[in-house]
């Protein structure tokens, strides 16, 4: 499977540098898919004109073999610099267990055409109870999605109930650095926040020798120049993520439940609510951060999107937030 | 002598005017049925599902004024099995358990609002002129099954359930229309629906729910008890003269939703009496959750209805009703299906 992907992406690149020298007049990302393909959502994404000029142009979309788009060519019109979403149906389409959907568009700009393939998944929490206990029984009716960094491969698994979002985090990784084995550590630092509007829940857990720890970053009151400053993490613990850090085979299980007591006047925990969540892995002894964000190919870089702490792997981030849903139970 | 004329005159005029008022009451009395309807909804705000209960029937049985109550549909959206107990313990203390039937749903609306958080709406039914009978169809065996995997066993499954349900309840005299409840999420409800069609026929009036379908949240009701993997009818039966009129319109944005509330609603009220007794609303959990605000479905329908008229609304896995899509069978009045809002108005000239 690994080789197919693989064999996927050389081959769109090499698409893309025989059709057109230079830098790319156009840019264009996909973005995740809302509920499973079975359940007919919308194949959604953007284009960016990159040029001072107005251009037009024809978009050619190609989606895996088991869907059926409702049209698979679209002609867009946009002014210099401007970005315009666009959202095609499915008219059928089934699941695949990896959660990862191999989607291609050929741009045509003037003559010239420009291919960008992307791995799209479903970023969505089917409704769920479960307990942070370091056992994993009770991820399996969960949506996985993963992304490979510099310094490995990260899954996310999520799940909801009318008191909790649940997040559980599974980062390969060779070592763990825990709170207090040297300056900078492990972390997984992740944001909730409402589809619109600024406030937003940010938190960040680390693996201690006792346990773990979780520590809220940011609430609807953090101001700006507070989120800019990096802060110790004394005096920012917080009893609203219960955390459970384990570690098997190369792999540090992060297993989260966040209590919506506080976020539910932003983000209403019912079936079918989007909200907006973003998380970066440090790695701290590969000098790393993952990002979500670089995965999903987001075009921006924002270099304020999550806050900073004393301990942190820095690096630029970017915009961090994606669409996520709250869907009801799978079966 | 005048004045005893004048007298006489007056009595004259008095004995007309009782005996007309009283045949004109009469006349009214016939054309007015004794048939009740009322709704009441509580919201749990302090993690006391009890005493909701307790509130939301009380609340029930003030609204329904000196009338009987017959049946009592009950739409429940408290989370796990524990808390939702208690509720319905809360309610059994003071309605009779027998007369409650219904499903755990993903929230009601009323006259009164809506809700999705721990919340419980009651639709009481009563009066001399209405009789409703319930049935019971129980280990169903399709709940776990999954149509990717199964859908020749889950056809097989929900035709029968619903054709036991219809079964127990076709021998009803004057038997007007049937509300649903079922563990058979859409697009599981359509096999429940044609298993029902299989004995009533295609053009019975029919409407009603598919429970929520969260893990540990599908629950069915009747008789006061909860049931999982299980259907429940509720057939209402009335000599009197009442119109049933239908309709059921799919959306799945926001703009949509709104404005198919508005035309699902008027539809259903053209074809309607003027005396309406009751509106019905089943409607579809992802119709709600594309609303940006989730009470604007609800200000739709009261753009059509009015806000005196009786309303009893809950948001589903699938709704049973006119079906608003192309590729349905065209001899049905109704059928299974999803993202639909469901209008009924029970209504007298």
């Amino acid at each position: 499977m690994k080789k197919i992907t693989l064999a996927f992406i050389l081959l769109a690149t090499l698409t893309t540098s025989a059709l057109a020298e230079g830098p790319d007049p156009v840019k264009l990302r996909f973005s995740s898919l809302g509920v499973l393909p079975v359940s007919l959502p919308f194949l959604t994404g953007e284009v960016q004109n990159c040029t001072d000029q107005a251009i037009t142009a024809t978009v050619e979309l190609a989606a895996p073999e088991t869907w059926k788009l409702h049209k698979n060519s679209l002609t867009l019109t946009l002014e210099p610099k401007a970005r315009v979403p666009f959202a095609v149906k499915l008219e059928s389409g089934r699941n695949a267990s990896a959660n990862a959907y191999p989607v291609t568009a050929k741009v045509t700009v003037s003559g010239k055409s420009y291919s960008f393939a992307q791995q799209v998944p479903v970023t969505s929490a089917p409704y769920y109870k479960v307990t942070a206990d370091g056992k994993f029984d009770d991820w399996k009716e969960s949506i996985p999605v993963s992304f490979t960094a510099k310094s490995g491969k990260t899954t996310l698994s999520t799940h909801w109930n009318r008191r909790t979002f649940s997040l559980l985090f599974a980062v390969e990784e060779e070592k763990l650095v825990r709170q207090g084995e040297a300056e900078a550590i492990d972390a997984v630092q992740f944001a909730i926040a409402p589809v619109e509007g600024k406030e937003r829940f940010e938190y960040l857990v680390v693996a201690t020798k006792e346990g773990a720890q979780a520590y809220q970053l940011v609430d609807p009151d953090t101001t700006p120049e507070t989120i800019a400053q990096k802060r110790a993490l004394k005096g920012l613990e917080t009893d609203a993520v219960d955390v459970v850090v384990t570690r098997k085979e190369g792999v540090t299980y992060y297993e989260c439940n966040v209590s919506f007591s506080k976020i539910r006047d932003y983000v209403r925990p019912t079936e079918g609510r989007e909200f907006r969540l973003g998380y970066i892995v440090h790695d701290a002894d590969k000098k790393d951060v993952r990002q979500w964000s670089v995965f999903m190919k987001k075009f921006d870089k924002k270099p304020n999107t999550f806050a900073h702490w004393l301990g942190e792997t820095s690096a630029t981030l970017y915009d961090g937030r994606t669409k996520w849903g709250m869907c009801s139970s799978r079966f | 002598m005048q004045r005893n004329r004048i007298f006489i005159c007056a009595v004259l005029s008095f004995v007309t005017l009782l005996f007309l008022g009283a045949t004109l009451s009469s006349v009214l009395a016939a054309e007015q049925p004794d048939i009740v309807f009322a709704t009441a909804m509580v919201e749990d705000e302090d993690g006391k599902p009890r005493e909701a209960g307790i509130a939301v029937a009380k609340a029930l049985l003030k609204n329904m004024g000196d009338t009987k109550l017959k049946a009592v549909y009950i739409s429940e959206c408290f989370e796990d099995e524990e808390f939702k107990t208690a509720m319905l313990d809360g309610i059994k203390s003071v309605l009779p358990a027998k007369l409650i039937f219904g499903n755990s749903t993903y929230g009601s609306f009323t006259q009164d609002g809506m809700s999705d958080f721990d919340c419980v709406a009651l639709l009481g039914m009563g009066g001399k002129d209405l009789e409703v009978k319930i049935a019971l169809a129980e280990k169903i065996g399709a709940s776990k099954l999954t149509l990717e995997n199964d859908e020749a066993e889950i056809k097989k499954k929900l035709e029968a359930a619903g054709a036991n349900i219809a079964k127990q309840l076709e021998k009803c005299p004057n038997a007007k229309v049937l509300y649903l409840a079922a563990d058979a999420h859409s697009p599981k409800n359509t096999f429940f629906v044609d298993g029902i069609q299989s004995v009533l026929g295609k053009k019975f009036p029919m409407t009603g729910g598919s429970a929520n379908k969260n893990a540990g949240q599908t629950f069915i009701y009747y008789e006061g008890k909860a049931y999982k993997d299980a259907a429940v009818g509720a057939m209402l039966c009335t000599k009197a003269k009442v119109k049933i009129a239908m309709s059921g319109r799919l959306a799945k944005d926001n703009d949509a939703v709104i404005a198919t509330a508005i035309d699902g609603a008027k539809e259903a009220l053209a074809a309607s009496g003027k005396n309406v007794l009751l509106m019905t609303v089943f409607d579809c959990s992802g119709r709600r959750s594309r609303l940006k605000k989730v009470s604007d479905e609800l200000v739709a329908i009261q753009s059509q209805l009015g806000k005196k008229a009786t309303l009893f609304g809950c948001y589903n896995a699938g709704e049973i009703g006119p079906l608003d899509v192309e590729e349905k069978d065209k001899e049905a009045l109704c059928g299974g299906g999803g993202w639909h809002a469901m209008f009924t108005v029970i209504s007298t000239e």
